[in-house]
């Protein structure tokens, strides 16, 4: 019978441990609500090498997806939440269709819509890292930001294809609002890119 | 589409450089799809709204993608189409292949009679692969940036 884990990180702390662990050639995506703002605070040195998503819900890992296939020398760490991936779940089987090792997916899995009051997204039985392994994909579970540092600095390497982590998450006071422009951060995300190449 | 239609429609991918094909396919265009398939470039999604964003982060990498779609998935691709590629200027093209209001589909025909109505909300621009200089037509619409671009079948 699927049981829920009663041991969870804050949101801010599993996105702490995420990039004290990921170097600085790792692209990060990030999704819509807390979880960008959370990354954004982190400051400069995160930005410049992160692309933040502030909308279209569910584009997280397809948007990944399709960076990781352009640039197959580069690492991009795409980070979602469990409401939005649901949105759009069909995205993994193209994940596992054409996805490479060079694509680390993580997923705060806290079963609610979180930014919209905590509505939840998700029924008491589902488990998402089931979820996952059931498409096909190479799925580990976090409950601590050891087991994160150790999912980024010694899973993560060794996969021969995309790797999935869930974290599982609670519901964790939100930072500020992003200020960018989002031409912005699209320009300094794709200058990134291009410069990190050569 | 018609075999010299689908050459002009090949010729005009070219002529606009496009490197990547993104698709939730449509019937008549395997010649496209293969010919992208064959250079290891031609992605199957599992939605339109899925094939936005993976075009989306092609372009912000660099590359040159074409999101192609039947009328049928238009609906399915308007969020991410104005969250993401609008909101964020990021620039690809969408060719909107039409079913027609005389398809003997009925759910194909009021398809696209509907859809007809958004696609002028989006200013979107016909293209008839029938034409000797379409290929290039495309490759000028693409070049000025227009995104959405619908032909016939």
């Amino acid at each position: 019978m699927a049981c829920k884990s009663v041991n969870m990180l804050l949101r801010h702390q599993a996105i702490e441990a995420l990039v004290s662990a990921v170097d600085e050639t790792t692209g990060i995506v990030s999704a819509l609500g807390f979880i960008s703002r959370d990354l954004f605070a982190l400051g400069p040195q995160i930005r410049q090498r992160s692309f933040f998503c502030m909308g279209s819900m569910g584009s997280v890992i397809p948007f990944s997806l399709g960076v990781t296939l352009a640039v197959s020398d580069r690492r991009i760490l795409a980070l979602e939440g469990d409401g939005s991936l649901l949105m759009n779940a069909g995205s993994l089987v193209s994940v596992l269709r054409y996805g490479g090792p060079n694509l680390g997916i993580v997923l705060f899995d806290n079963g609610i819509y979180e930014s919209t009051g905590g509505q939840p997204s998700q029924p008491p039985t589902f488990l998402l890292e089931q979820f996952c392994a059931g498409v096909g994909l190479a799925t580990a579970v976090a409950h601590t930001a050891k087991q994160v540092e150790d999912w980024v600095r010694r899973v993560w390497p060794q996969c021969e294809g995309p790797p999935v982590l869930v974290i599982k998450t609670t519901a964790d006071v939100p930072s500020p609002r992003i200020p960018s422009e989002l031409s912005e951060i699209t320009s300094q995300f794709s200058a990134w890119l291009r410069l990190s190449r050569y | 589409m018609e075999a010299n239609c689908t050459s002009r429609l090949l010729r005009a991918l070219a002529e606009a450089h496009i490197d990547w094909l993104v698709v939730v396919p449509t019937s008549g265009l395997n010649a496209v799809y293969s010919q992208f398939e064959s250079r290891g470039r031609c992605l199957f999604v599992t939605r339109e709204e899925e094939g936005v964003a993976v075009s989306a982060g092609l372009a912000v990498a660099g590359q040159r993608p074409l999101l192609l779609m039947q009328q049928s998935g238009v609906g399915n691709s308007l969020n991410a189409v104005f969250s993401l590629a609008d909101a964020y200027e990021i620039f690809f093209p969408i060719l909107v292949c039409d079913r027609g209001v005389n398809d003997p589909n009925a759910v194909q025909r009021v398809s696209s009679k509907q859809t007809s109505k958004v696609l002028r909300a989006l200013e979107t621009v016909s293209i008839n692969f029938s034409s000797s200089d379409s290929p290039r037509v495309f490759a000028d619409l693409v070049h000025s940036r227009i995104r959405w671009i619908c032909c016939g079948l």
